[in-house]
């Protein structure tokens, strides 16, 4: 199972109403390898949707070249509905990708695409929903479309896990999920990284990515300014200042409080550590 | 003031069942509060504040608007005009074809003369930073740009009583901070000229946005679990760590500091 994403030199613009043009990615190159997990982050309207677009040649570059295990993705004979089985996708609004009339119908249409048997798909869609945390007694018979926001962007998620694509993208997985369900998608992260499965995700949210990701790109208006190790980052002060990024709220109070703390504290490195003082 | 008074709801699931998400819930909404709401996913927040402009009417109980009850169907456009709602997901709610229309509609809708329509357009578009998209579709915006001018579209039209349905759920953190400043400002502005005073109701997953409400609501399953000033809910740690939700690290870290000092 080799996995390489490469993407060289991409821009890409919209056209606009009178042929205004506008810069949407500025010569971007970017490469996810096997077994990776990286965040990507930079301001609201930054570019960071439409580079995951590319990835799956759901937008085509104006100019630049991506390469899936070597092989130029927009090659005459290269197939990007084989593609897109290896790379899926979890979009910011999960009603854009929910679309059958029931939740297991839903999380089942992928691996039946894929024409696996039934018992199998049986089997991943029952996994896809208990890692997602909607038991498939209680939702599976549920219209996706009557389920609350946070149980929506869940039931997204479950429908590509169950494909077990080499590489999930998770646009903002973690927005309207309540803490417990951050907590969950952190835990999905490292489980899809166990099984050797690559993780890229769009987010703002800093103490996620501190909680299950090793490497962070940070893009702003269209440029990558940044591609390193997540603790690379959180120490490099003026780029985060440069580019609005925040740290993660347990390391700001950390730091805040840190004359205060009496020394069997001082040792708390995450939020994980410190809720297990009050279990 | 907003009145409600043991509302239940439940919605179809199919012709003879039904699931009930609200549980008898009553309590009063101020003039001029500021109060946070949150809860777990599927505790029934969306569902509260749909029924407080009448786009869901209760099945038991009742909800009053400044005297109006929803469920008097006549009383509806009064009712959506004081009480503004800006949703979750911001595509179910712009309409418009250009940014500037979109903060446009809700004014022309109500009879606002031309100049003081574009005064409140521009000053709209300035506040949440929309200015150099005015001319473009909504379409082409990003998720957050969506819900700022979801956001602006609400507040041009000056309710008295505003809903915030997770509107910075999607922002960067430096422009969740402006937001919350904006709701902020809008809130404590028309308290200061008083006849016309915004009640804001504020629906968000963190817990640090809570801290500067007058008051905070925990919802699960479908009914109240706590309400009340938020440093007070918050010290409440071992409950809402068993229903999955959490109190702001800050709180956490001075609750442990107090006990190992002890
Ligand atoms: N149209 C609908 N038909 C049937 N059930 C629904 C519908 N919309 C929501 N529900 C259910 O009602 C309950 C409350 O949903 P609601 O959207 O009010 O929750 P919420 O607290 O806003 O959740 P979230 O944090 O995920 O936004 C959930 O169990 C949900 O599955
Ligand atoms: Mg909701």
């Amino acid at each position: 199972m080799s996995f390489s994403l490469e993407l060289k030199n991409i821009s890409f613009r919209y056209t606009g109403l009178g042929g205004s043009e506008r810069l949407i990615l500025d010569d971007v190159s970017l490469h996810v390898g096997e077994n990776e997990s990286v965040a990507l982050v930079g301001p609201s309207g930054s570019g960071k949707t439409t580079l995951i677009q590319h990835f799956t040649g759901l937008l085509r570059p104006v100019s630049g070249q991506i390469f899936y295990n070597e092989k130029n993705i927009w090659d005459r004979k290269f197939s990007l509905s084989k593609l897109r089985e290896k790379i899926g996708i979890v979009f910011q609004f999960p009603e854009s990708q929910l679309f059958e009339e029931t939740v297991f119908k839903d999380v089942a249409f992928g691996p039946k695409n894929l024409g696996y048997s039934p018992d199998e798909i049986e089997k991943r869609v029952h996994e896809a929903l208990l890692a997602v945390e909607l038991k498939p007694q209680k939702f599976g018979e549920r219209s996706p479309f009557r389920l609350s926001e946070g149980e929506k962007r869940r039931a997204a998620i479950a429908g590509v896990l169950a494909m077990e694509p080499d590489l999930i993208v998770f646009d903002e997985p973690t927005a309207g999920l309540d803490p417990q369900g951050v907590r969950r998608m952190a835990d999905i992260a490292k489980r899809l990284l166990d099984a050797g499965k690559s993780v890229l995700v769009v987010t703002h949210n800093m103490d996620f990515v501190a909680q299950a990701i090793d490497r962070v790109v940070v893009i702003n208006k269209g440029k990558i300014l940044f591609d390193g190790a997540t603790k690379a980052l959180f120490t490099n002060e003026s780029l985060l200042d440069e580019t609005g990024l925040d740290l993660p709220v347990f390391d700001t109070v950390v730091r805040e409080m840190r004359d205060t703390l009496p020394d069997v504290l001082k040792n708390i490195e995450n939020i994980n550590e410190l809720l297990r003082y009050f279990k | 003031m907003i009145a409600i008074n043991n509302i239940s709801f439940d919605y179809p699931i199919t012709d003879e069942k039904t699931r009930t998400v609200l549980k008898n819930i009553s309590l009063e909404i101020k003039e001029g509060e500021s109060i946070t709401v949150m809860g777990p996913n599927g505790s029934g927040k969306t569902t509260f504040a749909r029924c407080l402009n009448g786009l869901l009417i209760p099945s038991k109980g009742k909800v009053i608007v400044d005297g109006l009850p929803t469920s008097e169907q006549a009383n509806l456009t009064e009712i959506r005009r004081r009480v503004g709602m800006v949703f979750q997901n911001p595509d179910n709610q712009i309409v418009s074809a250009t940014v500037e229309r979109e903060i446009a509609f809700g004014l022309e809708n109500l009879g606002k003369p031309y100049d003081e329509m574009h005064r409140i357009v521009d000053e709209m578009l300035e506040k949440f930073h929309l200015q150099q998209y005015r001319k473009r579709a909504p379409h082409y915006l990003s998720g957050g740009e969506k819900q700022k001018l979801a956001m602006a579209a609400v507040l041009a039209m000056r309710p008295s009583y505003l809903i915030l349905d997770e509107p910075t759920s999607l922002l960067d953190p430096q422009s969740r901070k402006d937001i919350l400043q904006l709701v902020r400002q809008f809130h404590s502005a028309s308290l200061e000229n008083d006849n016309s005073s915004i009640t804001t109701i504020f629906i968000t997953q963190f817990a640090e946005e809570a801290l500067s409400a007058d008051r905070l609501i925990i919802f699960y399953d479908g009914r109240i679990f706590m309400d009340g000033a938020p440093e007070k809910v918050f010290s409440n740690i071992k409950p809402l760590l068993e229903i999955g939700l959490e109190p702001p690290v800050k709180i956490l870290m001075q609750n442990l500091v107090k006990r190992t000092s002890r």
